[in-house]
């Protein structure tokens, strides 16, 4: 009885990024047609190959069916009552931050994202989008001396409109599945990375996206290109306000590394995730993949999940180029009513090729939290390995933990392991730490973070204190 | 415009006006409606229909089914014969200790387990419903019954349907094992319930196999009590396609299973198992591990399923499938799932898929083994874990004998 | 001689596991300056004892007190027992992974030092304390690093809770089966922490099996715990005599009456 409570109460926390701010928007009528992608289209001053992309992706849209296999139960979304553009007034005249609304760059400091050059970080270049925009991206300059860009999507759309054509929709094709059509149609900004031949990216990359109106859906695209020995790190945060209504996120990321090439994409997910009772929350919806198309090449993934009401999305690697490496670490915290169906699928062509997974779930209050992943190891992946790991833990009893692993092998030269374990916190551990004068909160925090090490240790350093804290939050009554 | 499902056939098998006519009637409008299981259904989408189809082509068989069940006592085999085709299989020479079941019982059974959900569409025991026109059930109430023996053998290209229904009482201690063998082109569809009341311990095996492109498709049902025991050890060998279901049910948790698979299969062949083990109370135990050889273009498919609501507090599951690759042609599809809302648990699962590991091959052969030898110790050893822990005294079952030299002359 | 002051009071106390009745009416006062040493057989309660000082979850208390520097324990959760100066080092520390061992320990030491009105250590000053004190034990800085207790061979888990009793700086500490599975250079080791550790303000109660133990450590009294009760108290001569004749020949005097 007292363990419950003190457990409850260590599960009690609020989200101290539902703030809304102030911001005048331009956002355009609700609904999609054809005349909206073509709005959308036209107000980004897109060349004729993209409106075409996305009225392709629209065509295959309208085809497609919302997917219902993975048993998460949503009310429909209504695709006509969301708004899909929305940008801060007059965002085309700003040149410099001086010029942009006080208001965001006053969010973007709450959110521990300074933008303007006393404060910034002076070691992570951070590209920021609000609603549909980006809105600045720093060290651009300072980048470009290394051949690195480092824009949003429309920048690049404009600027380097080869490269896009080349790339985009390459590894998720447009009509991959429902939610990547639909971003492929109507996409409104994200990042381009692109890494030229034999640089090692200077310094962290990181955009930081922030949903701040309420009917707005957040579809987001970003495209990240490794060229050969070349390498880079990325990290992606997100927030969003408190509504009570739900906010479809529906992005696409797309990574591409070519020969000795390597991309560390690391994501700490903290969209507002409904309140106590399953109210509001966003629907985080979201393709992920890469492609290691080049030999020796390397994507890994690293994700934080602890927002959203629902979660649904499994970040991959085709691992196509010999000897290529695939790895995805995962912590998913899910609490009250959140739902989180995450995994990966790790999709072995080449010969020689690796993938490491390693999850951990976590589910406490009413929440439902599910490993899903696929393993795949084609007929010519000679000598393919492929190690999986996947443990929950289960924080009082009306939470749920799944795991649904699947492995499928036609190459008799592989070698493929998976392991999975569920869990409750252990009371003598407990009693362990307490006995030591630690509250039973910090225990409890503790151990869960200890149980996260290993996939913490995946993450670049700024984002692994970040990690913790975050999950400290989440667990603690107390915030400040 | 719905099309029928395979109207003539369904037409043309022969209705039942006894005990089984509800069910068969059910069954019948489920199949028609529902027909061959859709792609998209997680449960069938690695299932080659083309197999199923063929079951669908076959005349059904009436009355010749060669079902033996058999009493051992103190190694010796005193024959309870019993035959399907007519009623009289309930009276005859059954044993003390072996009761039939009369058809107030076999109706409650069968409803029991007709309660269809709308959304689980269970192909394999509507496929045997709607067919079969025979049942076999009774019950063991005595300590006298310790091991019983049940022979299915079809050598004709018929569709086979087979049901047993099997109430084992309070405090008993029994081994029961199924033979089933196939040859010339013979489809079972083979339906097996146990009911294993409190106290009770079951040792339960399934030798199944097959030869000349002969199918199988079977369901094992298993509702156990508290405080009962069960073991399963299946073993599935030489079908062109093959699909046992598994379902095991702790009602009221408390309850140990073990269950142990083997699937060896070479050529062509399809060989899948698809269990689902659920714990519907507290202090649960299940230990499984399913093993699967694969060699030339063969298919192995395993689909487990550990079910944890949140009554079934303090439940220790653990599950476990290995996968030996021997032909770069084979391919291997495995996925062992859990499904866990209560908190005090302790579940874990693993998979693998490797081939056989060239550095135990070198060190036998370094001892002067040959390779081809050498192969056969490592692939013998993978199935002894399996082999030696069936249940039951190899000794005193003289067809398991023949079947398991079967199996190890792989 | 100045009248001592009184640390720790047991009174009557009956305490048991899932409805298991365990200790029955114990009692024993200890002062500060003192060590005491309870021996006794397997499940003669001394383990429990000490668990239900360290306010252990999974025992109740039907009746008694334990009262410590004047303060009944028995509501206490076990981390403010802690905080107050309790210690207890386990018989079997449990391995906790993925948790960094420095970063336990800090988290500890401060959550003490608040109760002490010490300030709060950061990293780095609480690194140079750690040094210090490992040198007490005899333990390698790479321990720090790894997770509590996880892969430490059985000595290596014992002087880890000799580490957390310097760093913790308890009043009273309850070391309960410290020198088992210890070989006799760990048990030297252990043990000259121990002795270094106590003082004229504070008290050590050791539990254990076999005498050896009581030779590295002088012990001021020595109880003889059978079915959860206190049956004989005396000095270190009774530990000896013990050794040499068994727990066979010591009953409790009020059985005897029976």
């Amino acid at each position: 009885m007292t363990k419950n409570s003190t457990v409850s109460k260590v599960l009690e926390k609020t989200y101290q990024y539902g703030f809304l701010s102030e911001v005048e928007s331009e956002k355009i009528p609700k609904g999609i047609n054809e005349d909206v992608i073509r709005l959308i289209s036209t107000k980004k001053k897109e060349p004729q190959f993209l409106l075409d992309f996305r009225l392709r992706a629209y065509k295959q849209w309208k085809r497609m069916d919302e997917p219902t296999w993975a048993n998460i139960n949503y009310p429909k979304i209504d695709y006509q009552e969301i708004v899909y553009y929305s940008a801060p007034k007059d965002i085309e005249k700003k040149k410099s931050l001086d010029d942009i609304d006080p208001e965001i760059l006053k969010t973007f400091d709450k959110l521990g994202i300074p933008l303007n050059e006393q404060k910034r970080l002076s070691n992570v270049a951070v590209d920021a989008v609000f609603d549909s925009v980006s809105i600045a991206t720093t060290f651009k300059e300072k980048l470009a001396e290394d051949g690195v860009i480092f824009c949003s999507i429309s920048e690049a759309v404009q600027e380097y409109p080869d490269l896009i054509k080349q790339y985009l929709g390459k590894v998720v094709p447009i009509n991959d599945n429902f939610f990547a059509a639909l971003n492929s149609a109507v996409f409104s900004d994200g990042s381009f990375v692109y890494i030229p031949k034999g640089i090692q990216c200077p310094m962290e990359l990181s955009s930081y996206f922030r949903i701040n109106s309420g009917d707005t859906g957040q579809f987001e695209r970003t495209l990240i290109i490794a060229e050969e020995k070349a390498s880079v790190s990325y990290l992606e945060g997100c927030t969003a306000p408190m509504f009570d209504t739900n906010t479809l996120h529906a992005a696409v990321v797309e990574l591409i590394a070519l020969d000795d090439a390597s991309i560390k994409y690391s994501t700490v997910q903290n969209w507002y995730s409904g309140d106590k009772n399953g109210v509001g929350g966003i629907y985080n919806f979201v393709t992920k993949r890469g492609q290691c198309k080049g030999r020796r090449s390397k994507i890994s993934w690293s994700q934080v999940e602890t927002g959203s009401s629902i979660t649904w999305k499994y970040p991959s690697c085709i691992l196509e180029g010999e000897s290529s490496v695939g790895e995805f670490y995962s912590v998913a915290l899910t609490n009250n009513k959140q739902i989180a169906d995450t995994g990966t699928k790790m999709i072995h062509i080449g010969k020689n090729t690796k993938s490491t997974i390693i999850s951990k779930g976590i589910s406490a209050g009413h929440s439902k939290n599910s490993y899903r992943g696929k393993v795949h190891i084609g007929a010519k992946a000679i000598g393919a390995k492929n190690y999986s790991q996947c443990d929950s833990l289960l924080i009082g009893d009306n939470a749920e933990a799944n795991t649904y692993p699947y492995i499928h092998s036609k190459q008799v030269v592989s070698n493929i392991e998976h392991e999975a374990s569920t869990s409750k916190i252990s009371e003598d551990q407990l009693f362990y730490l307490r006995s030591r004068g630690i509250s039973n909160e910090e225990a409890i925090s503790m151990m869960v973070s200890g149980f996260c090490r290993d996939v913490f240790n995946e993450l670049p350093m700024e984002f692994a204190s970040e990690a913790d804290s975050l999950l400290g939050l989440k667990l603690e009554g107390t915030v400040g | 415009m719905k099309k029928i499902f395979y109207p003539e056939w369904i037409n043309s098998i022969p209705s039942n006006d006894g005990v089984l006519e509800e069910t068969q009637k059910l069954a019948r409008e489920e199949l028609k409606q529902n027909g061959i299981p859709k792609k998209s259904s997680e449960e069938w989408r690695l299932t080659n229909s083309a197999f199923i189809k063929e079951f669908f082509n076959l005349p059904l068989n009436s009355n010749n089914t060669k079902l033996k069940l058999n009493r051992i006592d103190n190694l010796r085999r005193s024959l309870v014969k019993l035959e399907f085709n007519n009623d009289s299989i309930f009276e005859a020479n059954l044993c003390n200790g072996i009761e039939k079941l009369s058809e107030e019982e076999i109706k409650l059974c069968l409803s029991e387990n007709s309660i269809r959900r709308k959304d689980f569409y269970d192909f394999n025991k509507t496929i045997n419903e709607a067919s079969n026109n025979r049942l076999i059930g009774f019950k063991i109430n005595s300590k006298e019954i310790k091991s019983l023996e049940i022979d299915i053998k079809a050598e004709v290209s018929e569709l086979v349907p087979t049901r047993v229904i099997i109430i084992v009482e309070e405090g008993l201690e029994v081994d029961i094992l199924e033979i089933i063998e196939g040859s010339r082109g013979a489809s079972h569809s083979h339906l097996i319930e146990i009911y294993i009341k409190d106290f009770s311990t079951v040792n339960h095996a399934i030798v199944s196999i097959g030869k000349d492109s002969a199918k199988l498709m079977a369901s094992i049902l298993v509702n156990q009590e508290k405080q009962s025991n069960y073991s399963l050890t299946c073993i599935q060998k030489g079908w062109t396609f093959s699909r046992l279901e598994q379902k095991v049910i702790q009602l009221n948790g408390n309850a140990k299973t073990n269950i142990q698979g083997l699937q060896i299969a070479n050529n062509q062949q399809e060989l899948a198992t698809h269990s689902r083990v659920r714990f519907n109370g507290p202090n649960g135990y299940l230990k499984q591990i399913q093993k699967s050889i694969l060699d030339d273009e063969s298919h192995s498919i395993f689909n487990g399923m550990i079910e944890v609501p949140k009554i079934a507090q303090r439940t220790e599951a653990s599950q476990l499938s290995k996968n030996l690759l021997l032909s770069s042609k084979a391919k291997v599809d495995t996925s062992p799932q859990l499904k866990i809302i209560a908190d005090d648990v302790k579940c874990n699962h693993g998979a693998t898929i490797s081939q056989l590991s060239n550095e135990e091959l070198f060190y036998l052969q370094s001892r002067g083994i040959n390779i081809k030898k050498a192969n056969q110790l490592l692939i013998n050893a993978f199935c002894n874990e399996i082999l030696d822990n069936l249940p039951i005294q190899e000794s005193t079952w003289s067809l398991l004998s023949k079947a398991l030299e079967n199996i190890k002359s792989q | 001689m100045n009248q001592k002051k009184l640390i720790l009071e047991i009174k009557d106390l009956y305490a048991g596991i899932e409805g298991k009745d365990i200790l029955n009416g114990v009692n024993l006062k200890i002062h500060e300056g003192e060590i005491h040493a309870i021996m006794g057989r397997n499940g003669s309660g001394k383990s429990t004892l000490s668990k239900v000082i360290a306010g252990h979850p999974e025992y109740t208390i039907s009746s008694g007190e334990i009262i410590f520097k004047d303060k009944d324990l028995t509501q206490l959760e076990p981390e403010d027992r802690s905080n107050q100066g309790v210690f207890l080092g386990f018989q079997y520390p449990i391995e906790i992974a993925g948790v960094k061992n420095i970063d336990f320990l800090r988290v500890a030491v401060n959550a003490r030092r608040k109760i002490l009105l010490k300030n709060e250590l950061d990293t780095f000053e609480f690194e140079d304390l750690v040094e210090e004190n490992l040198r007490i034990v005899k333990m390698e800085k790479d321990f720090l690093e790894r997770g509590v207790n996880e892969g430490f061979s059985g000595g290596e888990k014992k002087r880890n809770e000799i580490l957390q009793m310097a760093l913790l700086e308890p009043i009273i500490s309850i070391l309960d089966e410290t020198d088992s599975g210890l070989d006799i250079d760990a048990l030297r080791i252990v043990a000259a922490g121990i002795n270094k550790l106590h003082s004229d303000q504070k008290a050590t109660v050791l539990i254990t099996h076999y005498q050896r133990l009581l030779n590295e450590i002088k012990p001021d009294f020595v109880h003889i715990m059978k079915d959860g009760e206190i049956i004989k108290t005396g000095n270190k001569q009774l530990a000896i005599e013990l050794e040499r004749e068994g727990y066979e020949n010591f009953q409790n005097p009020l059985d005897k009456n029976k």
